[in-house]
């Protein structure tokens, strides 16, 4: 592929997948559809060097021929979705401002990032930006307090990454239980499956109950670590970064499918043995506000 | 058998006078009448200080002699076989003159949940140690009350921390005015106003016995009617429920087969058990409790918004948006207004009624322009409707305001409280009763 047909292919892919689809028809001359951000793994370490040929990719039940992007010129934005109730406070604060600020260290200049907190209190303080000292600063200047409201926090992380140009990540991180948000969860995993960001989730190990934030991860072709001390958040924010970068985006026309609704994506890998980690599906949407 | 006469039993079989009574018995009676009738109501006066640092053993020698005490007040053929004991039916005779015996046992009510107000609003203490009150099958007598509960804060076990025998106590004076509680309209502005309070600051295993017994004392009353299902609600609530762990849940399914719907997770031996019903079983319970309050008082326009809400959380969306179309057409206050308008555009959105959901949030925006749910509530539905620069502003407005809960002033922060949003105005209006002759 041309380095000209990867900027356009994301370029139109940086709009959530029904977006993509809505301006089909104004810009369908330089529309290439969907792209999917997926990660293969052997065993647990990324695997590089595949190729188109080595996937295998159903719309719907439909095959699609698909390119691969280079991603190495495409910057990343990296939204952080940091949990700053009470609990956090003390030495799961530092370690969380070190977790964020190590994931910060890993990015390249054209990368931006984001910071939203939360308590029961949304903080969505820092928008997308290539000025990382900002995020740093606002980073140190977090006070733990108030409640937890993961799945608005969520939320909030996924808006700042919609329409955006560049690969979204999103990194929600917490220690607690979702005691006060408004959105529900599965409100949220609609919101989601609209959105092209990756989601991953860090929260502590041997929870007592599912997360929530599972559902979220899987739907966005994410992954949930779990960390048994806040002294891990540190390497488990640089092993997402590490995830984020070995994947790849598959990008396809869709062919032989209608445009609207929930699309169910499979993705395969030829090759035997790797396991591949993908969005299950996406909301496509024919035309703005059609989606009801 | 009454609910009072149970208690009436326990105070007087409690303290059956196996031993005569000592000085120390009628000093305690005579310290605490003192006390009640110094009191003014809602004050932290001399009286209500003294009973708040009463130990343990204060109360074993106080409860020793009150069943003599209280027969004689409500004027019960009493013997004495000795000084201390004649000094108590003295007393009670002087009591039962002025201010009387139900007037007294008001008084005294007062007085104990005004320490137990002041307690709850000083500190709360994290019991330490082993289990010196270990869980058991039959409840202390009222005064000698120290039974242990869990405390938990934003879904975390805290620890454990020993209820406050003065509301037990408080609750067993009541029940002993003549002929019956429920004839006097104190009782059921007591028992909604130390309901509020209980509400507002999360006291909920004092509250399931509390209103366990305002509903035997007064079944029909909308306004205990209200706050009992408004708990029930309120226990199927995130903040709630996520105390539970999934082997919880499992379990809790398996007991509910067989017919029981809680779990008592003791969490370490002799040690408090946590009491949390499933969802669906609570809900149910709430949804019938705040039907029961409407047929009550069909004017109670929260009790139907919080039943639609409750549709809402049982999938049933059609019946919850005609409930709360209802409760809207009934011009609610603007909060009970914003609560409608929040849940009404929930129900929409379910049903697919994108636009309508959108109208709903912007109404609820316009009452509390600042308020993060309604805002949050309006990103997502502009999303659902594939407009991402109509997701983005509520956003952006959020990143505009202060970082505080009361820059946001967000009544959803405010929903599980209840009737415990009015309980300083509620308590006010009980302690101004008190004070009437």
């Amino acid at each position: 592929m041309t380095r000209r047909l990867a900027v356009a292919l994301v370029a139109a892919s940086l709009l959530p997948p029904g977006a993509l689809l809505a301006t089909q028809k104004a810009f369908s001359s330089r529309t290439l559809g969907v792209r999917v951000d997926v990660l293969v793994t052997d065993g647990r370490n990324p695997v590089a060097g595949l190729t188109a040929a080595d996937f295998e990719l159903r719309d719907n039940g439909v095959p699609q021929t698909i390119d691969i992007v280079d991603t190495s010129d495409i910057p990343i934005n990296a939204v952080l979705a940091l949990d700053t109730s009470s609990s956090t406070a003390g030495q799961r604060q530092k370690d969380l401002v070190a977790a964020g600020e190590a994931l910060l260290d890993g990015l390249k200049p054209d990368d931006r990032a984001a910071l939203t907190t939360f308590s029961h209190v949304m903080a969505p303080g820092i928008g997308l930006t290539a000025d990382l000292a900002e995020v740093r600063r606002a980073l140190r200047g977090i006070e733990p307090d108030g409640e937890t409201a993961i799945m608005d926090g969520a939320y909030v992380a996924l808006t700042a990454t919609l329409a955006q140009t560049g690969r979204s990540l999103v990194v929600v991180c917490t220690d607690g239980y979702d005691t006060s948000s408004w959105l529900q969860p599965a409100e949220v995993l609609e919101s989601a499956k609209r959105s092209n960001a990756v989601l991953y989730a860090v929260t502590a190990a041997k929870a007592r109950r599912r997360s929530p934030l599972q559902d979220l991860t899987d739907a966005t072709g994410g992954h949930m670590l779990q960390v048994t001390s806040s002294g891990d958040l540190r390497g488990a924010f640089q092993k997402i970064l590490q995830d984020f970068r070995s994947r790849y985006i598959l990008a396809y026309s869709p062919q032989g499918v209608s445009v609207e609704g929930f699309h169910r994506l499979d993705v395969r890998v030829k090759r035997r043995g790797l396991a591949v980690k993908a969005r299950p599906g996406y909301v496509g949407v024919a035309r703005s506000g059609s989606a009801r | 058998m009454t609910h009072a006469l149970v208690a009436l039993l326990l105070l007087v079989t409690s303290g059956s006078r196996p031993d005569p009574l000592t000085d120390a018995n009628a000093l305690a009676i005579k310290t605490w009448v003192t006390a009640v009738q110094g009191h003014a109501p809602g004050r932290r006066d001399a009286g209500a200080g003294r009973i708040a640092t009463m130990t343990f053993e204060q109360r074993t020698e106080l409860h020793a002699g009150m069943a003599l005490f209280l027969a004689a007040v409500q004027g019960k053929k009493t013997l004495w076989r000795n000084q201390p004991e004649k000094q108590i039916l003295e007393l009670a005779t002087l009591v039962k003159v002025n201010p009387g015996a139900d007037a007294f046992f008001k008084r005294a009510a007062v007085l104990h949940s005004d320490v137990a107000v002041q307690n709850r609003v000083d500190d709360v203490q994290v019991a330490e140690g082993g289990a010196d009150a270990p869980p058991s099958a039959v409840p202390p007598p009222p005064l000698l009350s120290r039974q242990r509960h869990v405390l938990d804060k934003d879904g975390e076990i805290l620890g454990e921390v020993i209820s406050d025998w003065n509301w037990p106590f408080a609750r067993s004076l009541l029940d002993l005015i003549f002929p019956k509680p429920a004839d006097d309209p104190f009782v059921g502005i007591w028992y909604h106003a130390t309901a509020a309070f209980m509400l507002k600051h999360g006291l909920y295993a004092e509250a399931a016995p509390h209103l366990a017994r305002a509903a035997e004392v007064l079944p029909d009353d909308p306004f205990v009617l209200f706050d009992r299902a408004s708990y029930a609600e309120i226990q199927g609530l995130p903040g709630i429920q996520v105390l539970l762990s999934d082997a919880d849940m499992v379990a809790l399914r398996a007991r509910q087969r067989s017919g029981m719907s809680t779990l008592s997770r003791t969490l370490a031996q002799g040690a408090a058990p946590l009491n949390i019903p499933l969802p669906d079983v609570t809900n149910d319970e709430a949804e019938r409790s705040f039907r029961r309050v409407l047929r009550a008082d069909p004017s109670m326009v929260e009790a139907r918004v919080r039943l639609g809400r409750l549709l809402i959380e049982r999938k049933r969306y059609e019946e919850a948006a005609a409930e709360l179309d209802t409760a809207l057409d009934a011009t609610p206050d603007s909060l009970v207004a914003f609560y409608a308008h929040l849940f009404a555009g929930r129900a929409a959105q379910a049903l697919g009624k994108i636009d309508a959901a959108a109208a709903h949030y912007k109404e609820a925006g316009a009452l509390y322009p600042n308020a993060q749910s309604a805002l949050l509530a309006q990103s997502q539905a502009a999303l659902l409707g594939a407009d991402t620069a109509g997701a983005a502003e509520p956003i952006h407005r959020l990143e505009q305001l202060p970082v505080t809960t009361a820059a946001r002033d967000d009544p959803w922060w405010r929903y599980h409280l209840a009737a415990g949003r009015d309980s300083d105005a509620l308590l006010q209006a009980m302690w101004k009763k008190a004070q009437e002759p």
